[in-house]
């Protein structure tokens, strides 16, 4: 009797449970999925902003090819708000889980990237391994963008931000739980990589400058060129060319290792310089000269890159330490290296202006390709 | 009758138990506070209360602290500390649950009700409590060979990952001699503290012998310096300190690329819950045979189904349902601040229990030897 009652009581309870999960849960069909969204300021009103969402359109067969996406725009005064009010708009649950990409405005960037940015950590839904971009001329129009290549709606922003699909050295790579982290830390500041269009032809994205900010605003974008450098700085075995000239002939390199690795050493009190030793190996891809290369002139020519990737890497690094801000994180490493917790922040702040910089680059030339 | 090397699983669940919730929050809120220290200290110390432990209980072959105390102690007083014992237990288990319970709502399923999941999860662990100590060690055995593997991947992946920010845990670590705060040394040595659990267990040891000592020390030192370390490498230095639930924003900034799934965070998630849901049972189970221990006269375990073990069972069934209400209160009164508070409470408290649970256990050896 006792383990009947038993059952019953069990059985009651765990219908009750279908019953309190089912009605709250709903169904992918009944789900847009936000792929992407963007952040631009309104001219004439600093008080509200212009928010872009796009939204992948649920097609019956993805191997068809056939792609369909919805552009939702609303002005509002917070992003909380403008997600309700969107939600009118449509029939079916939003849904953040999917966005990958989120786009400031650059003229929103200039202004602040934070009530955006901390909207999407806070939010329990949206990734913190989205990719933040910075687009130009405005959000709107970036999104409004699909190349023919893209075969899922919103898909071709993510892919060549994550390097999954591309692999350009021109493509400065980050994340949102980077730039949240830089925002917080101090001695080290956020970049975002910025996605342009094509003029003219077909639509295109472009994405090759790097954003620089100090803890909110973009303060300077560099040039593709600049961003390049930028990359093989920040990362490992970046896929990338380099060109030097000899003898007044152009020659480019082509890079499958790099490494870059600096020190901090504080010359006299208040005076610092960062020593950088820079390790590229590499084929060579193309030359203007035509005839043979020898032995001797291909150490001439690792001497020719050494100098000239330095004095690129130099510049860039004054470039960068004038902008005011920290993207490398020189900071955040003095203050890891030192014991004094209590006076590190000042003494850095004092010397970072006046930082100079020596950059010994390494070029190591494997071969010449297939012919010399 | 199980072998020594369930000890060691205890030991690990409750190491494994603590990459989460409450030890790196606090850990990470101290960490320019003396944390670091706090965890270096807490490691021998950690050590020092276990080899205590495990010298004094294999005194006491096949008894529980139940027996030992009817034996050793004056009734009231036995009784008396078996209550305060539960209750330690007892919260040690509630704040896991509530705090899953708080993890489940924000990162998986918002919609559901919280109240929803908090039954489901008090159904699983008081139907696991009740089982015999025996099958709730194997049980262990079995959840842990599953999860460890994919908690060594997941850590694997963190150290390894090109977004590991070192400098900032240097920046960390450079606040060494910080003198360590109380709370910190509390909660560093709860790492330690899967062996408490032997004051029930200890009777189904055959013969508890327990070497490799230095292996404990290492693989618990290891988990408390990842708990307070992987989220300071993932979040920033002063960022690890603005997220609620460091360790999973952490696995949320993983991604696995080729993978079924993208974010990590699902994983973790499955795994955490089994963890936490097998460390419940545990400590119900350890806190359910204290309370009986002290409302009922010891018996033999080997007692067949007889009309004293169906009145066992029902007594059994009201504590569970007791523990169960309890949380289910508590639940509904606490918020994510106050949840914190009382987890903070509960470590410090756990502290001196275990300090009080050794003293106790000491003068019955000493009794011991003397009647001997």
């Amino acid at each position: 009797m006792n383990r009947i009652k038993q059952g019953i009581l069990l059985l009651c309870f765990l219908t009750q449970m279908l019953l309190v999960s089912g009605c709250e849960f709903r169904d992918i069909d009944l789900r847009l999925f936000i792929v992407a969204m963007g952040v631009d300021t309104v001219e004439d009103n600093p008080d509200v902003l212009k928010y872009t969402f796009k939204v992948a359109v649920p097609m019956g067969d993805p191997k068809s090819g056939e792609i369909k996406s919805l552009i939702l725009t609303q002005v509002s005064s917070s992003i909380a708000k403008a997600a309700r009010e969107i939600k009118s708009k449509v029939d079916k649950e939003l849904d953040f889980g999917h966005c990958k990409t989120v786009l400031f405005g650059e003229s929103y960037a200039r202004r602040s990237i934070r009530e955006m940015q901390e909207w999407t950590v806070r939010r329990r839904d949206t990734q913190l391994i989205m990719y933040p971009a910075v687009a130009v001329p405005d959000a709107e129009t970036v999104l409004n963008i699909s190349p023919a290549t893209e075969r899922i709606a919103g898909n071709a922003k993510a892919l060549a931000l994550s390097e999954e699909g591309t692999e350009s050295p021109y493509i400065v790579k980050t994340y949102m739980f980077d730039v949240d982290r830089r925002i917080r830390d101090e001695g080290i500041d956020p970049f975002l990589p910025v996605i342009g269009i094509v003029e003219g032809g077909s639509p295109m994205l472009n994405i090759n400058k790097v954003a620089l900010l100090d803890k909110e605003k973009v303060r300077d974008i560099l040039a593709p060129e600049d961003t390049k450098i930028f990359n093989l700085l920040h990362v490992r075995n970046l896929r990338t060319d380099l060109e030097t000239m000899m003898h007044g002939n152009h020659y480019n390199l082509n890079v499958d290792r790099s490494r870059a690795v600096y020190q901090i050493i504080t010359t006299e009190p208040g005076k610092g310089e960062i020593h950088y030793k820079i390790t590229i190996g590499g084929n060579l891809e193309e030359k203007d000269d035509y005839n043979k290369l020898s032995h001797g002139e291909l150490i001439e020519l690792e001497k020719s890159f050494n100098e000239s990737v330095a004095k690129d890497v130099e510049t860039l690094l004054l470039k960068i330490r004038d902008t005011g801000t920290d993207p490398t994180g020189f900071g955040l490493r003095y203050f890891g290296t030192h014991w004094n917790n209590a006076t590190e922040k000042q003494q850095w702040k004092d010397m970072y202006p006046g930082i100079t910089f020596k950059v010994d680059v390494q070029v190591d030339i494997k071969g010449t390709g297939y012919s010399r | 009758m199980v072998r020594s090397v369930y000890f060691y699983y205890l030991f690990l669940l409750n190491a494994l138990m603590n990459l989460v919730n409450f030890v790196p929050r606090i850990l990470i809120g101290d960490r320019f506070d003396g944390a670091v220290m706090g965890v270096m200290l807490a490691i021998p110390i950690g050590m020092l209360f276990m080899y205590l432990f495990v010298r004094m209980i294999t005194k006491f072959p096949g008894q529980g602290f139940p027996e030992i105390f009817a034996k050793y102690l004056p009734g009231w007083l036995g009784k008396l500390i078996l209550f305060l014992l539960a209750f330690v237990w007892f919260s040690a288990s509630s704040v896991t649950l509530v705090g899953f319970m708080d993890v489940t709502g924000r990162y998986i399923s918002p919609d559901v009700s919280p109240y929803t999941i908090l039954i489901g999860f008090l159904a699983v662990v008081c139907l696991g409590a009740r089982r015999s100590s025996e099958s709730i060690l194997y049980a262990l055995e079995i959840i842990l060979f599953i999860m460890v593997p994919l908690i060594v991947y997941m850590t694997y992946r963190a150290i390894s990952s090109p977004y590991f920010q070192w400098d900032a845990v240097k920046q960390v670590l450079t606040y060494f001699w910080t003198a360590p705060t109380l709370t910190s040394v509390a909660a560093a040595t709860y790492i330690f503290s899967g062996y408490a659990n032997v004051v029930i267990f200890n009777r189904v040891f055959q013969k508890l012998r327990v070497r490799h000592y230095w292996a404990i020390a290492l693989i618990g030192g290891m988990t408390a310096v990842m708990a307070m370390l992987a989220p300071v490498g993932f979040l920033g230095a002063e960022g690890a300190g603005f997220h609620v639930y460091p360790a999973f924003s952490t696995v949320d900034s993983l991604r696995i690329r080729y993978f079924i799934i993208e974010r990590m965070i699902y994983i973790f998630y499955v795994v955490y819950l089994c963890l936490s849901l097998v460390n419940s049972i545990i400590h119900w189970h350890v806190a359910k045979e204290m309370v009986l221990g002290a409302i009922e006269k010891p018996v033999s375990r080997s007692q067949d189904r007889g009309p004293s073990q169906k009145k066992r069972d029902t007594k059994e069934w009201w504590i569970l349902a007791f523990f169960s209400a309890a949380v289910m209160v508590g639940a509904s009164l606490m918020d994510q601040f106050s949840n914190n508070l009382i987890g903070i409470w509960f470590l410090n408290m756990r502290l001196w229990a275990e300090l009080l649970l050794l003293i106790l256990l000491a003068f019955c050896v000493l009794r011991r030897r003397s009647r001997a």
